[in-house]
């Protein structure tokens, strides 16, 4: 098993309709990630959620905007996550931003996570 | 309430594209956790992603086929049997990410269970809220 390291999940819940310059938040926090280097994203789309509007937003219901909960998820080092958080408070106007400290393996092309603490390596063979 | 115990969540991002062998990968994965009596296994689909290949995956469309949807497998067990399960894991991926989180846990180990006496309190609830016909 490759040794695993210390890195960061970073998750940023925000709705589908929410905009940043006219392109979707999602879209330009997934966008901006890859332009400054971060080591990967993933977005997930809710069914149900509600957040400080207290609407319950659901997929049963069709609307001519969809309204669904978004979430982003962004692993890195956790110095590279700090970089992250200035671009993302620019971009953010409402919505939740939660971190965890995770172990991380990487797999296939990867550089390793820089500055992964305790020796540990997480890089390709 | 059961008390809650530690266990560690692994989760597994990769693509529904890659492979292990000729099977995609995130169903190999499910099938061996399966197989090797994990306590349980989700797949959730994204729909916007990128990783290695520093290139933005979107779901498309192909005749007869959807590619490129980025994908989380995620487990929940104890400690040890997660250990048990990374080399099989290891043997597995190409790429991809693999993250380890401790997490607590309730199990509900009897899914379902008395769902049938659930309905039959309820039929008989509402039959005595029906006023008697004769």
């Amino acid at each position: 098993v490759r040794a695993s390291a210390d890195a960061i999940l970073l998750r940023v819940f925000v709705a589908e309709h929410d905009r940043h310059e006219r392109q979707p938040l999602y879209r330009a926090i997934a966008d901006r990630a890859l332009a400054i280097g971060m080591a990967g994203a993933t977005v997930l789309h809710g069914s149900v959620g509600f957040g400080r509007s207290r609407l319950v937003r659901t997929e049963l219901y069709v609307e001519l905007e969809q309204r669904l909960p978004i979430v982003i998820e962004i692993v890195d080092s956790e110095e590279r996550i700090e970089a992250f958080l200035p671009m993302l408070d620019g971009m953010m106007e409402s919505g939740l931003v939660t971190f965890e400290r995770i172990k991380a393996i990487r797999y296939g092309r990867e550089r390793a996570f820089e500055a992964s603490s305790g020796g540990s390596d997480a890089g390709p063979a | 309430m059961q008390a809650p115990r530690d266990a560690l969540l692994l989760r597994v991002f990769t693509s529904m594209d890659d492979r292990c062998g000729l099977e995609p990968l995130y169903l190999a994965i499910v099938n061996r956790a399966h197989a090797m009596d994990m306590a349980g296994t989700t797949v959730v689909r994204g729909f916007l992603g990128f990783g290695a290949s520093r290139r933005m995956h979107e779901p498309r469309l192909l005749p007869l086929r959807l590619v490129d949807t980025p994908v989380v497998v995620e487990i929940v067990d104890s400690e040890e049997r997660i250990e048990a399960f990374l080399p099989v894991l290891d043997g597995m991926m190409e790429s991809g990410l693999v993250t380890l989180e401790k997490a607590r846990v309730l199990r509900y180990g009897r899914p379902r269970a008395g769902l049938l006496e659930r309905f039959r309190e309820e039929i008989k609830h509402r039959l005595h809220l029906e006023p008697a016909s004769d």
